[in-house]
Parts: structure tokens; C-alpha cells; sequence
């Protein structure tokens, strides 16, 4: 196992270098001098001279690249154009509200996902199978923002029962109740399609047929025999598909208008606030490595079987 | 014998109901784009002063939005950009993703190794948040937005085309071909991609309904297409001010969206139970 985990550390460490590499070109092919989009109006050239000196754009771009690694290495991300703060302390203040959404759309999607799934399974190829399989492709196909609309229109301002989004300080943890739901129902689905698929696997397995041969009742054998050993894949793949959730949070956020990492990402693009851009890529991303590098050494801790590929 | 058993597939995916209707979807999608200026009832510009904000009627089915534009030609007419942005940037991200995937596994050695380690940085990133990067460095003008969609989706094709050469390349048919004298470049086009076809076209058709989506999606925030020029997703984020008085102006186009997207899965799907040996 600890070879294992070894090996898979080592091959996320050229992935990590070429994510930083990604971004540090963001800036640098980015058209626009920094220092004059920096400036701005106070712009003056020998000022603009120094601050370049200052900065290191004046170095080689290897030599400004080791520096900027090592300052992130520090924690420094740098400092914001347009919210004159620094980055590593703007992406401190919005990353556990991302991170909260993020995880409340899982705990969602998987509720309604499992007792869906496994239903499918047991019933393939009857009713109950085809409906379910039509809901999650429409729930796959219903773009998030849309889907946010529609619970803002229905659940905020007609029936007028929960918060229309917001920050969470303002309006408490309701306001976290209708994103979570617009974002966890599109993942629902995917999340019901895997678990449909992994169970009918396990349902054809030879100890199934065994449990059911010495008397098990059917409920038992679906819930302790097969979901359990379904869970794994189904755990597996939806934890790699934790970037699709983070993409997810991007178009939630704005649409709820929540003060989190995806609204930190569109307020960069839009203000072209580079540096903020880069803190806010390299960190999501950065989290989406690590989370994939954990679930894939969960995933050979609870089967041993992979280990050995 | 390929023949008969592509035949086969073809009408198992015929006799799945979902894929037909899926299929059906994207012709009348496709139609209805393409004659745009015939079917929809009022231009897709013309503003009419007595008919701001109206709800869905006889007269404006989907009703019609604040400067008095029916939305439902605007659906209409913004559907040629939407599908034209998913077509175009599906089209460059299979010719580029099979390139790179098909000469990574047909030359191999340092080659296979440079490209696929640069395929895993690219997929260490969550789409939108890629997409996002790449807009910041090219700019989002039409051609642009095909290009940073069509980046985005590069990495499903290669890896997929690769994984089906190394297959193919196994065949006997691929030896006999070498054996007598055939080029490699003529081996990859003729004997090769033919075989490694149908995996491509359940991705294209799913990479579609993705394109679509991530289309909207980068409208809709802003960074995607600019105006004059009106897509789904754009008008979605403008009915999204008016949505307390006029929520059908948002709801509208989405329901657009989904529909294209759902079409474009539902095809996929059918034909990957009907191609994917598995099932």
C-alpha cells in the first residue's frame, strides 16, 4: 500500500508542475503589460520602469518563474488589482464557502441518486428503470444556471419560502438550501446513472445469487450484500468527478450570487485582474488534483485489487 | 462480417426509442436553425414599442422581451449561434484530439509520453475553469470561444483515439498492411481510424451536448458571446435582470438549451449501447 501510495504521488507531481506552468503563461501570454494595467491611470514610464525592476519582469522568464514558485511555495499569491488585497487572502476568505457548496451538492445528489439507482437496477429494463433513466438524462441535460433560475423564480419568489441565494453571513445557512439543490440535482443524476450501472454489476455476482439461495430477504440482499459492494465505484467515480462540481460552483455562485471561489474566478476574468486569475486557477485546480490523488488512494484502500495494476 | 454486425448495431440503435427521439430532436433542431429567417414568425431585431415585456400569447409564444422582440425567433435565430459554436468547436477538438491521439499511439516512445503527460496537466483542470484561463489569453470573439471550447474538450478525443489504436494496431489487418509496404500515414487514415470509429462517435455526439453546454454556460457569464451577436446562453443572463416581472424571457431560452443538450445525450447514449460491445 505505501508503494502504492508512493507511486501515485510521484506521477501527480509532474501534473502539479504543469499546472503551475499553465498558469504562470497565463499572464505572460496574456496580452497587456502588467505593470500598465497595474498602474492604470497613475501610469508613468520611469515609475513603470522601477516597478518593473521591483516585480522581476525584467529577469529572464525562467528565472521570474523559480521566483514565483518560490513565493507561492511561501503561501504569497500575489496582490489583487481590482480588490487591493492580497490573493492568497482573498482565496482564504471564499474557499470555505466553496468548499461548503461543494460539498452540501454531493450530500444532496447522493441522497436522491442512491434509493434512484439502486430502484433502476433491481427494476431494469421495466417502468420504474426507464423513468428514472429519463429524469437523469434530463437532470444531466438541464444547464446549473438554469436550473437556479427556475428554483429562484419558483421556491424564492413565488412561494417566497427560502433566500434567493446570497452570502452566508447575511442570510444565515438558508441561503446555501436552493444552491445546493440546483447544484446537486445536475450531479444527481450522473451520480444515479453510476450507482444504476455499478449495482446491476454486483446484482449478477455469483455471492448475490448465494445470499438469496440460503433465504436472505430480497430488501437485505439489495441494501447489505449489494450497495454495499457497490459503493465503491460509485464513491470512486463520483469523487472524480469532483471537477464537474467545481465547474458546477462557478455558474452557482454567480447565479446566487455567492461571495465564493467560482464568483472570485468570474470577478478576475471580468475586471482582468491577472493576478487575482491566477491565484484563483491555481488553487482550484491545485484542490482538484489533491482531491483526485486522495479518492484514488481511498479507492485502493478499500480494494486491494487495484494496488496491484 | 464487419458488415453484417455493423448493420446490426445500426438497427439495435434504430430500435431504442430514446436514441430516435434524440435523433429526431437534432433534425428538427438542425432544420430550424437552418431556416431561421423562414420559420421564425418576426425578425429576430424588430422591436415593437406596444409589446415590451409581454407574457407568452397566441401571438408571442414565448412571449416577448423589454424592447418588444419575440423570443421566440430569437430562440430561433439564436440557436444558429449556439449549435454552430458546439458544431465548429466539436469538429476542431475530434481533428485535433485524434491527431494527437492517434500519432501519440502510432509512433509511441517519447512522443506518446510528451503528449499524454500534456493531456493529464490539461485534464487537471475543471473545465470552466480552463476555459476560463484560455479565454483570458486569446480573447472572446467568435472564433476565439471555438477555440477555448474546442481546447476544452481535446482531451476526451486523444485519450479515446488513443486507447482505440492500440487496440486496432493489434489487428492482423494492420500487420498484413505493413507487411505489404503500406505507409504509416495511409495505415492510420485507411485501416486504422475506420476500425477505431464508433467509440469516436458516441464521444463526439456526447462532446457535443458538452460544447452546447459550455456555450451557454460561458455566455451566460459574460465571457462567451459578445453581442450584437445573441446565443442561448446570452439570453438567458439578459432575461436574468427582468425575472422578477418576466420570468419567462430566461426560462425560455434555457428550455432551448436543455432540449439540445438532452437531444445530443440521448443520441450518444443510443449509440453507445448500441456500439459498446459490453452492453
Amino acid at each position: 500500500m505505501q508503494r502504492y501510495i508512493i507511486r501515485r504521488v510521484l506521477f501527480a507531481i509532474p501534473v502539479v508542475l504543469g499546472v503551475t506552468v499553465f498558469v504562470f503563461c497565463l499572464i505572460h501570454v496574456a496580452p497587456g503589460d502588467p505593470v500598465v494595467l497595474m498602474l492604470g491611470k497613475f501610469y508613468d514610464p520611469s515609475f513603470a520602469a522601477r516597478e518593473r525592476h521591483a516585480l522581476g519582469l525584467d529577469r529572464p522568464l525562467s528565472v521570474q518563474y523559480l521566483m514565483w514558485l518560490a513565493n507561492i511555495a511561501r503561501g504569497d499569491l500575489g496582490r489583487s488589482i481590482t480588490q487591493s488585497n492580497d490573493v492568497a487572502a482573498l482565496v482564504g476568505q471564499r474557499l470555505p464557502t466553496t468548499m461548503l457548496l461543494a460539498v452540501g451538492a454531493m450530500a444532496i445528489a447522493l441522497t436522491i441518486a442512491i434509493p434512484l439507482g439502486v430502484t433502476a437496477a433491481i427494476r431494469a429494463g421495466r417502468f420504474a428503470d426507464h423513468v428514472s433513466r429519463l429524469a437523469a438524462m434530463i437532470g444531466v441535460s438541464m444547464p446549473i444556471f438554469w436550473l437556479g433560475l427556475l428554483l429562484i423564480i419558483f421556491f424564492s419568489l413565488q412561494l417566497g419560502w427560502l433566500p434567493p441565494g446570497g452570502s452566508v453571513d447575511e442570510f444565515g445557512w438558508q441561503a446555501l438550501i436552493l444552491p445546493c439543490l440546483a447544484l446537486g440535482t445536475s450531479f444527481a443524476a450522473l451520480a444515479m446513472r453510476i450507482t444504476r450501472s455499478s449495482m446491476l454489476d454486483v446484482l449478477r455476482e455469483d455471492y448475490i445469487r448465494t445470499a438469496r439461495a440460503k433465504g436472505v430477504a430480497g430488501r437485505r440482499v439489495v441494501y447489505f450484500h449489494a450497495l454495499r459492494n457497490a459503493m465503491v465505484p460509485i464513491i470512486t467515480v463520483v469523487g472524480l468527478q469532483f471537477g464537474t462540481v467545481l465547474s458546477g460552483t462557478v455558474l452557482t455562485e454567480t447565479v446566487f450570487n455567492i461571495p465564493g471561489m467560482g464568483r472570485l474566478l468570474v470577478e478576475a476574468i471580468s475586471g482582468r485582474d491577472y493576478p487575482l486569475l491566477q491565484g484563483t486557477i491555481l488553487v482550484t485546480s491545485l484542490l482538484y488534483v489533491l482531491v483526485n490523488l486522495a479518492v484514488d488512494i481511498l479507492y485502493a484502500a478499500c480494494d486491494p485489487r487495484i494496488r496491484y495494476h | 462480417m464487419i458488415v453484417a454486425s455493423s448493420y446490426r448495431r445500426w438497427r439495435g440503435f434504430a430500435r431504442n426509442a430514446g436514441s430516435i427521439a434524440g435523433g429526431v430532436l437534432v433534425v428538427c433542431l438542425l432544420l430550424l436553425a437552418m431556416l431561421a429567417p423562414v420559420v421564425a414568425p418576426h425578425s429576430m431585431e424588430g422591436m415593437d414599442a406596444s409589446a415590451r415585456s409581454l407574457p407568452p400569447s397566441a401571438g408571442h409564444w414565448f412571449g416577448t422581451d423589454q424592447f418588444g422582440r419575440d423570443i421566440l425567433s430569437r430562440v430561433i435565430y439564436g440557436g444558429r449561434t449556439s449549435l454552430l459554436v458546439g458544431m465548429l468547436s466539436v469538429a476542431a477538438a475530434a481533428a485535433a484530439g485524434i491527431s494527437v491521439g492517434m500519432s501519440a499511439a502510432v509512433l509511441g516512445g517519447w512522443w506518446d509520453d510528451v503528449l499524454m503527460r500534456a493531456i493529464d496537466v490539461l485534464m487537471a483542470f475543471p473545465d470552466i475553469v480552463l476555459a476560463i484561463g484560455l479565454i483570458a489569453i486569446v480573447g472572446a470573439h467568435f472564433g476565439d470561444l471555438i477555440f477555448v471550447i474546442a481546447f476544452t474538450r481535446l482531451p476526451d478525443f486523444a485519450r479515446m483515439s488513443r486507447a482505440q489504436t492500440l487496440l486496432v494496431q493489434r489487428q492482423e489487418y494492420v500487420a498484413a498492411a505493413t507487411a505489404i509496404g503500406s505507409r504509416r500515414f495511409r495505415i492510420m487514415v485507411r485501416h486504422i481510424l475506420p476500425n477505431a470509429s464508433a467509440p469516436l462517435l458516441v464521444l463526439g455526439s456526447l462532446a457535443m451536448a458538452g460544447a452546447i453546454n459550455a456555450e451557454a454556460a460561458l455566455s451566460f457569464l459574460g465571457i462567451g458571446v459578445q453581442p450584437p451577436l445573441a446565443s442561448w446562453g446570452t439570453m438567458v443572463a439578459d432575461g436574468r435582470r427582468f425575472i422578477l416581472n418576466a420570468p419567462w424571457m430566461a426560462a425560455c431560452p434555457g428550455i432551448a438549451i436543455s432540449v439540445a443538450v438532452l437531444a445530443f445525450n440521448l443520441v450518444g447514449d443510443g449509440l453507445r449501447d448500441a456500439f459498446d460491445p459490453r452492453t
